[in-house]
C-alpha cells in the first residue's frame, strides 16, 4: 500500500472580529514543470537555488508585443534593453527575434558589440557616456541619444576630429500627467529646453539628427501617459519639419510598461491591472496616426521595453531550509534564495508557489531568505501552503533586473539555465565559486601569513 | 502525559471551540488526527506508530512537527496546564 | 401578475456599524412585486451578519477577496453557479467592482448577468481623477491630488490649505489639520487600502447625497436626494431624510446623461453656505441607505435587477419627500454550529 503524503499539523485561530485580509483562503496551485521540464530534476542537475529562463516564453511574449504594435503601425522596431537582463543567451534570443540593442553604458555597449550586434543597430542611452564611448559609437554609426548639453557639446567637439557624422537623437522628458515625473533624464519639453537642443543640433551642420526619444517612467500602469508623450513628441517632429524642413527617421518611445507582477502596496494583483501590449500599442500608435505628421513621413516607431518582455520568462526555484515560529506565533519559512539574488522582492509581492503537491491548508507565513540580515524578506504575510524542510518552491516573474542587479553577498550567485524551445535545458551562466571571487583579489605579500 | 482540556469541543470537521475563552480554531486533517489521538490518551510513540503506518514520514521529521504543533496547543491554552508528568 | 423567480447573488452582507449595502438591497428585492428572489449571499468573513439573517439571505457562500485576483474569484463563482444557477449578480463593495467589471463577459457567458458601470466610467470617477472628471463634465469638485508617499505631499503642500481631507482609494476619509496628521492618516489608510492616497481640499458645508440608477443610455431610472440627519463618529449616516431638491436632481441627471452611467450610484455632495454644490465623490454602486429610496417609492434594487435581465423598466418620476430612516443595531442570536459551518465549510 502506498503511504499518504504527510502534511505538518497546524491549528489556526478562526478570525472572529476584524475581517481578515485574506477572505476565503484559496489554494496556491503548485508549479512542478516549466515548459514540460521538471523543476525538481533541474535542481538535481544544476543545484538550488536556480534561475530558470524559458526561451519559448521570451519568444512568445516578444511576438505578442510586436504584433500589438506592427498590426497598428507601418514601421516598428524593438531594441532590447540590456540593463533589464544582459545575459548573452537572453540578449541573443531577442536579437534572433529582430531586436536591436539598447545600452546605457560603455560596458553594455561592448557587450552588444561582442554579441555581434552591428554598431548602427545599437541605441546608446543614458547620462554616462565617456568621450571614448562616444568616439567609438560615432565611428560605429550607433544611434546616440543625447541626455544633456554637456554631452551635446562633447559630440560637437568630437565631430571636428572624426570623419564619420554622429547620428543623434535627443531624449525628451515631459509632464505626462503621471507621478512621479521623470525629469532627470534628457531635455524638458514644457520649458522649451528640448526645442532649444533640437535647434542647436540643426544649426550645427556636422550632426545628423535622426530621431526623438523619451522614456516616461517605470512600471507604468496607465496607457494615457504614453498617448500624451507620443502626442508631444509628434508635435516636436512637426515643428522641426515646419521650421527646418527636416524629417525625422524615428521616434523612440522608450519602455516602462509594467509586467504582471504585483507591486507592494497594490490592492489588486498585477495580473488583473496591468494593461496589455495591445492597450499600450493602441495609446501610442493612435497618437501618431492622429498627429499632424504627414502620412508619408511617419517615423519608425522604436520601443525599448525590457521588463514587460522578460519578466514572465524568468523563474527562481529553490529549497525550503527551515520553518520556525515567530514571537507572535506566526509562521516563518526560510528559503535558500535571498534578496541579494532576488532584488525585485523589495518592490513586488512575488508570486511564490510550491513545486510539490500541497493540500488546501495554508498558514499566515513570512518567507525569509537565508541571509544573516534583517532586511532579507522575500514575502511578508502570505497565506502559504505548509511546506516542510527540503520541499521546493518556485518564484514566478523574476526575469527582469534580477540577473543584472544581483549581488554576490554572503553566498555565491547560482546557476542560470535556459530551457530551449524543444525543452532542452542549457546552462547559460555558471554559478560562482570561491575561486571566482578569489581570482579577482590580490593579497599583499605581508598579509599572506598569520599565526593564530 | 499531554492532555487536551476536557471542555474543549472538537468536531469531525476540525473545528475547535474553547468554551473557556470563546475562541474557535480550525485544524488541518493531520492536526485533527493528532489531537484526537492525544484525547484518546495515546503517547507520542503510539501516535508516531499510527502515523508511520499511514503516512510517508520519518520519526525525526514527525517528532519535530509534532512538538511544534503541541507547543502551539499549549500556547493557545488548549492543554491542561499540568498535563505533563 | 406572477412574480419572476430569480436567483440573485450579492455581497456586502456586513450589516455592521459601517454597513455594506447587501442587506438593504436584499430588503428592496424582497419587497418587490415583480420579482420573487432567492438571495445567495457572497461573504468574505465568518462574522458578517448577513449569512445568519435567514429571513433575508437564503444561502451564503464564502468567496476569496478581490485582491487575490480575478481567477480565484471566478473559480468560486463557477462552483456556486453550478449549485445555484445565478441569474443576476450584484457586487456591493467598491473594492469588488473592478474585478467583476473585468469578468463581466466571462460571467455573461456563464449565464450570470450583471448591471455595472463600464471600466471607463469606473476609472474616470476615481477619487484621484476627480479634478479631470469635474472639468470634463462641468461639475464643481474640490481640488485634489494623489500622493504615493508622505514626502510627495511635502512637495504639493503649498497648493492646499489646512484642513485637508485624506482619502483612501476605496474607503476611508479623514480630516487632517496639519502635516503630522496627514502622515498619520496616510499610513493608516495605506496599510489597509494601498496606494495612492488622495489629498482633497476641504469644502465646508452640509453633506447631501443622491442615490441613483442609470440605464447606460444616459437615462436616469431613479434618483432620490437625502440629507443625513445623524452622523456617527465614523462618518456614517445613522439617520436620514429625503429632500425635495430640483438642483441636486438636475446635477444627477446631468452626470448620468453625460457619462451614460450604467448601474447604481451614490453621489456625495457638499452644499456650501453660498448654496453651491460640490461633488465629492461618485460611489459606483447603490449605497447602504438605498432602502430609504425603496420606502420613498423608488425600488432601485428591483429596477437594477430588471435592467440586468433586459426587461422593460419605466423611470421613476416621484418619491415621497420627508421620508426618514433611523438606523439601529440589534443583537442577533446565532448558533455556534452555523459559525462552524461557515468557517470550516465556507457555506451556510
Amino acid at each position: 500500500m502506498t503511504k499518504l503524503i504527510f502534511e505538518r499539523p497546524i491549528i489556526q485561530r478562526i478570525n472572529a472580529g476584524l475581517p481578515s485580509k485574506y477572505g476565503m483562503a484559496h489554494k496556491l496551485e503548485p508549479i512542478s514543470h516549466i515548459d514540460n521540464v521538471s523543476i525538481k530534476s533541474l535542481m538535481d542537475s544544476y543545484g538550488s537555488p536556480l534561475f530558470i529562463i524559458s526561451e519559448s516564453t521570451i519568444r512568445k511574449t516578444y511576438k505578442n508585443a510586436f504584433r500589438a504594435f506592427s498590426s497598428r503601425y507601418p514601421k516598428v522596431q524593438f531594441a532590447w534593453s540590456y540593463k533589464t537582463n544582459y545575459l548573452n543567451a537572453v540578449c541573443n534570443v531577442f536579437h534572433q527575434e529582430g531586436s536591436w540593442a539598447e545600452v546605457v553604458s560603455g560596458f553594455e555597449y561592448d557587450k552588444a558589440i561582442a554579441n555581434g550586434v552591428p554598431g548602427e543597430l545599437i541605441i546608446f542611452n543614458g547620462p554616462d557616456k565617456s568621450r571614448q564611448d562616444l568616439e567609438k559609437a560615432i565611428k560605429n554609426g550607433s544611434l546616440i541619444h543625447i541626455d544633456h548639453f554637456d554631452e551635446l557639446y562633447e559630440i560637437i567637439s568630437l565631430s571636428k576630429e572624426i570623419e564619420e557624422r554622429p547620428k543623434v537623437a535627443i531624449r525628451v522628458n515631459m509632464d505626462t500627467g503621471i507621478y512621479p515625473r521623470w525629469d532627470r533624464f534628457g531635455f524638458n519639453y514644457e520649458n522649451g529646453e528640448a526645442w532649444d537642443a533640437l535647434n542647436r543640433i540643426m544649426a550645427n551642420k556636422k550632426l545628423d539628427l535622426l530621431g526623438l526619444h523619451t522614456h516616461i517612467g517605470t512600471y507604468m500602469m496607465s496607457t494615457d501617459a504614453y498617448k500624451i508623450a507620443a502626442t508631444k513628441l509628434a508635435s516636436l517632429a512637426v515643428r522641426l519639419e515646419q521650421k527646418h524642413g527636416h524629417v525625422l527617421q524615428y521616434i523612440d518611445m522608450g519602455g516602462g510598461f509594467a509586467s504582471k507582477n504585483t507591486l507592494r502596496g497594490a490592492y489588486y494583483p498585477g495580473t488583473d491591472t496591468t494593461p496589455s501590449f495591445d492597450d499600450f500599442a493602441e495609446a501610442i500608435t493612435s497618437a501618431f496616426m492622429s498627429s499632424e505628421i504627414k502620412p508619408d513621413n511617419l517615423p519608425l516607431l522604436i520601443l525599448e521595453n525590457g521588463r514587460a518582455l522578460i519578466d514572465d520568462a524568468g523563474y527562481l526555484a529553490g529549497t525550503v531550509l527551515a520553518n520556525k515560529r515567530l514571537a507572535d506565533g506566526r509562521r516563518a519559512t526560510i528559503i535558500d534564495a535571498g534578496v541579494n539574488i532576488l532584488f525585485t522582492a523589495f518592490w513586488y509581492e512575488h508570486d511564490i508557489r510550491p513545486v510539490e503537491p500541497v493540500s488546501e491548508q495554508t498558514e499566515d507565513t513570512t518567507i525569509y531568505g537565508p541571509l544573516c540580515m534583517n532586511i532579507d524578506v522575500i514575502r511578508g504575510n502570505v497565506m502559504f501552503p505548509l511546506l516542510k524542510k527540503g520541499d521546493h518552491y518556485v518564484i514566478r516573474r523574476v526575469g527582469a533586473y534580477n540577473n543584472t542587479q544581483w549581488l554576490q553577498f554572503i553566498s555565491m550567485r547560482p546557476n542560470v539555465v535556459m530551457i530551449d524551445s524543444k525543452g532542452e535545458p542549457h546552462l547559460i551562466r555558471k554559478n560562482e565559486t570561491l575561486e571566482t571571487i578569489n581570482s579577482q583579489e590580490l593579497t599583499p605579500e605581508h598579509l599572506k601569513n598569520f599565526d593564530l | 502525559m499531554l492532555k487536551i482540556k476536557k471542555n474543549i469541543a472538537i468536531s469531525d470537521s476540525g473545528f475547535v471551540f474553547d468554551p473557556g475563552t470563546g475562541d474557535s480554531y480550525s485544524l488541518n486533517p493531520t492536526g485533527l488526527e493528532i489531537v484526537q489521538m492525544i484525547k484518546s490518551g495515546k503517547s507520542f510513540e503510539e501516535i508516531f506508530q499510527d502515523f508511520a503506518t499511514k503516512y510517508e514520514v520519518e520519526e525525526e521529521a514527525f517528532e519535530k512537527y509534532y512538538y511544534d504543533f503541541t507547543t502551539t496547543l499549549k500556547q493557545l491554552r488548549l492543554t491542561e496546564p499540568n498535563g505533563e508528568d | 401578475m406572477e412574480k419572476i423567480k430569480l436567483n440573485i447573488a450579492l455581497s456586502g452582507l456586513n450589516n455592521i456599524d459601517s454597513p455594506g449595502p447587501g442587506i438593504p438591497v436584499t430588503r428592496g428585492l424582497k419587497d418587490s412585486l415583480l420579482i420573487d428572489p432567492k438571495i445567495i449571499g457572497l461573504a468574505y468573513d465568518n462574522l458578517e451578519p448577513g449569512p445568519y439573517m435567514h429571513e433575508l439571505i437564503d444561502k451564503t457562500y464564502k468567496v476569496p477577496y478581490p485582491s487575490d485576483g480575478v481567477e480565484p474569484l471566478l473559480d468560486r463563482i463557477r462552483y456556486i453557479h453550478e449549485k445555484e444557477h445565478i441569474d443576476v449578480l450584484i457586487p456591493n463593495f467598491d473594492s469588488e467592482l473592478f474585478t467583476f467589471m473585468k469578468s463581466e463577459r466571462t460571467l455573461k457567458e456563464m449565464g450570470i448577468r450583471t448591471f455595472l458601470p463600464t471600466l471607463q466610467q469606473f476609472e474616470e470617477r476615481h477619487k484621484s481623477n476627480l479634478p479631470q472628471f469635474g472639468e470634463k463634465y462641468g461639475v464643481k469638485v474640490p481640488y485634489s491630488e494623489p500622493i504615493g508617499s508622505i514626502m510627495d505631499f511635502r512637495k504639493i503642500e503649498d497648493k492646499f490649505e489646512y484642513p485637508v481631507v485624506v482619502k483612501g482609494k476605496f474607503y476611508d476619509a479623514y480630516i487632517a489639520y496639519d502635516f503630522e496628521q496627514v502622515g498619520i492618516y496616510f499610513n493608516k489608510i495605506a496599510a489597509k487600502w494601498g496606494l495612492p492616497i488622495v489629498i482633497q481640499e476641504f469644502v465646508k458645508g452640509t453633506e447631501v447625497n443622491v442615490v441613483a440608477l442609470g440605464d447606460g443610455n444616459g437615462n436616469t431610472i431613479g434618483a432620490v436626494p437625502m440629507r443625513k440627519t445623524y452622523i456617527t463618529d465614523k462618518g456614517k449616516g445613522w439617520g436620514g431624510i429625503t429632500l425635495e431638491d430640483p438642483v441636486m436632481l438636475e446635477l444627477t441627471h446631468k452626470i448620468i446623461s453625460q457619462t451614460k452611467w450604467r448601474g447604481g450610484m451614490e453621489l456625495e455632495l457638499i452644499r456650501t453656505s453660498d448654496n453651491e454644490l460640490y461633488m465629492i465623490e461618485i460611489n459606483p454602486r447603490l449605497p447602504a441607505w438605498v432602502y430609504l429610496a425603496v420606502a420613498a417609492g423608488q425600488n432601485l434594487p428591483e429596477a437594477l435587477v430588471m435592467l440586468a435581465m433586459e426587461m422593460p423598466v419605466k423611470p421613476f418620476s416621484h418619491y415621497e419627500v420627508g421620508k426618514m430612516f433611523i438606523r439601529y443595531s440589534y443583537d442577533m442570536i446565532c448558533d455556534l454550529k452555523e459559525f462552524e459551518q461557515l468557517s470550516t465549510k465556507g457555506e451556510l
